[in-house]
C-alpha cells in the first residue's frame, strides 16, 4: 500500500473531514484532499489524481451513494476504491452501497483501529 | 328524514296524516328542517372556534418570535457551539501533536546513547556531548510538557458546550412537545371538519428515500438497523465481501 497515494475525503461537516484526515495522517497517509459533497468531489476526481475515495453518505447536493454510482459508471474512475464512512446504518442501505460497488463500509462513530483495518483490508483485496 | 324525528313529532305526524292536514305536515317538516340547520351551524361554529384556538396555540409568541423561529435559533446555536468545540479540540490536537512527536523522537535518540553509556561504549567526548544533550532535553521537556498540558486544558475547556447545548436542547424538546399537542388537536379538528364535509383522509406520505440518506439513528434497537461495526461486517460478509 502506497502511503503517498492521494486520498479524497468527502463529508459535508468540516469537523468530520478533519477527524478523518487526522486519523489518516496517524496511519501515515498525508496526501489528502477535501470536498464537501458529491458535486464538489466529482471535478476533483476527474483530475485523475485521486487513488482512494473516503465518502460520507448523507450530504446536500450529491449524496455519497450517488457519487459512488457516478464513479463506478465512469470509465476513467471506476477502478478507484471507495470507503463509505457514514452514520447511515439501515441494513437496506448497506446492501444498496454494496450493490453500487462500495469497497468498505464504516459506521460512525468509529475508531482509528476500525478505519485502519478497513483500509488495509481494501488494499489487501485489491493487491491479492 | 323520518328517522330523525322524535317519537313525539312522529306521533304528531301520524295524527296530521290521519286528519289529512297537508298544511300541518308541511309546517311540521319546515320546523324540523330549521332545527337541523341550526344544529349544523352551531357545530360548524364550534369547530371553527376550536380550530382557531389550536392554530393560535401554535403561534404563541415568545419575545416577539414564534416558537418555530425560537426553536430554529436554538438549534442553530447548538450547531455553532458543537462546531466551535470540535474546532477548538482539533486545533489543540494539531498544536500538541508536533510536541509529542518531538518528545518521542528525542527520547528515542537519547535512549540509544544512554544504553551505550550503560555498556561503557562511549568515549569521553561522546559522554560530554550526551551530558549536554540530556541537559537540553530536560529543559525542553519541561517547556514541551507545559505546552502539552496547556493544550490538554484547552480540550477540557472546550467541553463546556455539552452543558450549554444540553440546556438549549432540553428547551427545544419541551417546545416540540407543546407544538405537537397543538398539532394533534389541529389534526383532530381537521378530521372532524373532513368527516362533516364527507372528505376522505389524505393518503399517508411515502417512506423517506433511503438513497438520499436518513442520518444517524437516534433511537437504538430497531430491527432494520445495524447496531455496530461488527453487524456491518457480518452483513457485508454475508453478501460476499
Amino acid at each position: 500500500m502506497n502511503k503517498d497515494m492521494r486520498i479524497l475525503v468527502v463529508d459535508d461537516f468540516s469537523t468530520m473531514r478533519r477527524i478523518v484526515k487526522n486519523l489518516l495522517r496517524d496511519l501515515g497517509f498525508t496526501n489528502t484532499v477535501e470536498a464537501d459533497d458529491g458535486l464538489t468531489a466529482l471535478p476533483i476526481l476527474k483530475t485523475g489524481q485521486i487513488e482512494f475515495l473516503v465518502t460520507d453518505w448523507n450530504m446536500p447536493g450529491m449524496s455519497g451513494l450517488d457519487l459512488l454510482k457516478k464513479v463506478r459508471a465512469d470509465e476513467n474512475l471506476k477502478h478507484i476504491p471507495v470507503l463509505m464512512v457514514t452514520a447511515e446504518a439501515k441494513r437496506e442501505q448497506i446492501i444498496m452501497a454494496a450493490q453500487a460497488g462500495v469497497n468498505g463500509y464504516v459506521v460512525k462513530p468509529f475508531t482509528a483501529a476500525t478505519l485502519k483495518e478497513k483500509i488495509e483490508k481494501i488494499f489487501e483485496r485489491i493487491n491479492a | 328524514m323520518l328517522s330523525s324525528l322524535t317519537d313525539e313529532q312522529y306521533l304528531t305526524l301520524q295524527q296530521l296524516i290521519a286528519a289529512d292536514d297537508r298544511a300541518g305536515v308541511d309546517a311540521l317538516f319546515v320546523a324540523h328542517q330549521k332545527l337541523q340547520h341550526d344544529e349544523l351551524f352551531q357545530e360548524v361554529g364550534r369547530l371553527t372556534r376550536s380550530l382557531y384556538d389550536a392554530i393560535n396555540s401554535l403561534h404563541t409568541e415568545v419575545k416577539g418570535q414564534s416558537r418555530v423561529e425560537e426553536a430554529s435559533d436554538s438549534l442553530s446555536f447548538v450547531i455553532k457551539a458543537t462546531q466551535s468545540a470540535a474546532d477548538k479540540v482539533l486545533d489543540a490536537v494539531d498544536d500538541a501533536q508536533p510536541f509529542a512527536t518531538r518528545l518521542q523522537a528525542r527520547a528515542e535518540a537519547l535512549s540509544n546513547e544512554w544504553k551505550k553509556l550503560g555498556q561503557r561504549q562511549l568515549s569521553v567526548d561522546e559522554f560530554k556531548l550526551l551530558y549536554g544533550q540530556v541537559g537540553d532535553f530536560l529543559n525542553e521537556t519541561v517547556d514541551d510538557a507545559t505546552t502539552l498540558n496547556d493544550r490538554l486544558q484547552a480540550i477540557v475547556l472546550a467541553q463546556d458546550f455539552q452543558d450549554l447545548t444540553g440546556q438549549v436542547l432540553q428547551r427545544v424538546i419541551t417546545m416540540i412537545r407543546e407544538v405537537e399537542q397543538g398539532l394533534v388537536a389541529l389534526v383532530a379538528h381537521a378530521a372532524n371538519v373532513d368527516s362533516a364535509l364527507g372528505h376522505e383522509n389524505p393518503e399517508k406520505r411515502s417512506e423517506k428515500d433511503l438513497s438520499q440518506g436518513v442520518g444517524p439513528q437516534v433511537t437504538a434497537g430497531s430491527s432494520d438497523t445495524v447496531a455496530s461495526q461488527d453487524d456491518v461486517d457480518d452483513l457485508l460478509s454475508s453478501l460476499g465481501f
